[in-house]
């Protein structure tokens, strides 16, 4: 991460979240400077995407698969209606560059598996998971771990919701809590577009959190949010 | 007497239709207990939480008093404990 001196007009654009204590124009530097990769741009990864292209950071890696789907369009907030049929990632691309033209972003038409992953992983300052399949997640998740990479775990069911931020030597592993994928998790499952919204804007904060040294990430301790009757919970989970 | 709550996250809560139960019992009880009895609280549960040999499944998330609690590990569990059962979720 190469941190990167800000025009007059980033100046102009950023200059709330400059305010905030312990940010300022260093921490915008960083994001500027900073690549993150998010795996996929569907509910989940569609917020992360916004808000960290909205927060100024200077490149992200998309990977997501496919076309848009009409079962897309109730919480995968980069899709709209009219790339019904066309690529996910080539609309999510456009549309956070219509947020920030000065946005780098890279779009891969493919999910991560275990061919791809360490060579998508290695591009990225910060990883979030947003994706739906454990294989998937895994294989991210061991990359990150193998590169030092800090990897932001988001996942959802329901009006449910769970987020973790890991890092080899630091944390334990996704495969440390989850050592295969379980049996009974589904690709499809229920869910609602305003909890996929809530946990991907906590895991953009988590990602600006890890570029910036900004607070306290999820290190060694897991989110979790019930939508239903409004509970949060945080349990500490045990350091390797 | 020994008195737990029990949480049920995600998969669990849904299976079993409820946010979870609460037990009372005069012996000590650690997680395994918990389970066993969980079971026989929720038999739907069964699939969720152990596999056919009757083992607690790798991913099972347990929690107890704000500590996820390690995979293999069978701590006893205080009267006046919450303990928190889920299934690992992901994206989409």
């Amino acid at each position: 991460m190469n941190p990167r001196s800000m025009s007059e007009e980033e100046l102009a654009i950023y200059e709330w979240q400059l305010d905030v204590p312990g940010h300022g124009v260093p921490g915008q530097e960083k994001l500027a400077g900073a690549t993150v990769l998010v795996s996929r741009v569907g509910g989940l990864g569609s917020p992360v995407a916004y808000e960290l292209a909205a927060a100024g950071v200077g490149r992200l890696v998309l990977a997501h698969a496919g076309v848009t789907k009409h079962s897309d369009l109730n919480r995968q907030l980069l899709m709209t209606h009219a790339n019904l049929g066309s690529s996910r990632v080539e609309c999510a691309s456009r549309r956070l560059k219509e947020l920030n033209p000065r946005l780098d972003v890279v779009a891969i038409d493919a999910n991560i598996n275990e061919r791809n992953a360490a060579e998508l992983v290695a591009m990225a300052d910060v990883v979030v998971d947003a994706a739906p399949l454990f294989q998937e997640r895994l294989a991210m998740n061991d990359a990150a771990f193998a590169k030092g990479i800090p990897i932001v775990e988001c996942a959802m069911y329901d009006l449910e919701a769970t987020i973790t931020t890991q890092q080899a030597g630091r944390t334990s592993s996704l495969r440390d809590l989850v050592p295969e994928p379980p049996d009974p998790w589904q690709r499809r499952f229920p869910v609602f577009g305003a909890v996929s919204g809530a946990v991907g804007c906590l895991g953009a904060m988590e990602a600006i959190k890890c570029i910036t040294g900004l607070g306290e990430p999820l290190f060694n301790r897991m989110l979790f949010m019930n939508l239903r009757n409004m509970r949060m919970r945080t349990l500490s989970l045990q350091a390797p | 007497m020994t008195s737990i709550e029990i949480e049920f996250l995600t998969q669990l809560r849904a299976a079993a239709g409820c946010d979870g139960m609460r037990l009372d019992s005069t012996e000590a009880m650690t997680v395994s207990t918990v389970i066993v009895q969980v079971i026989e609280a929720h038999p739907v549960l069964r699939a969720l939480l152990v596999d056919e040999a009757g083992s607690r499944h790798g991913w099972l998330m347990i929690g107890v008093n704000d500590a996820m609690v390690a995979r293999g590990s069978d701590p006893p569990i205080a009267p006046g404990s919450t303990v928190v059962l889920g299934t690992p979720v992901s994206g989409g």
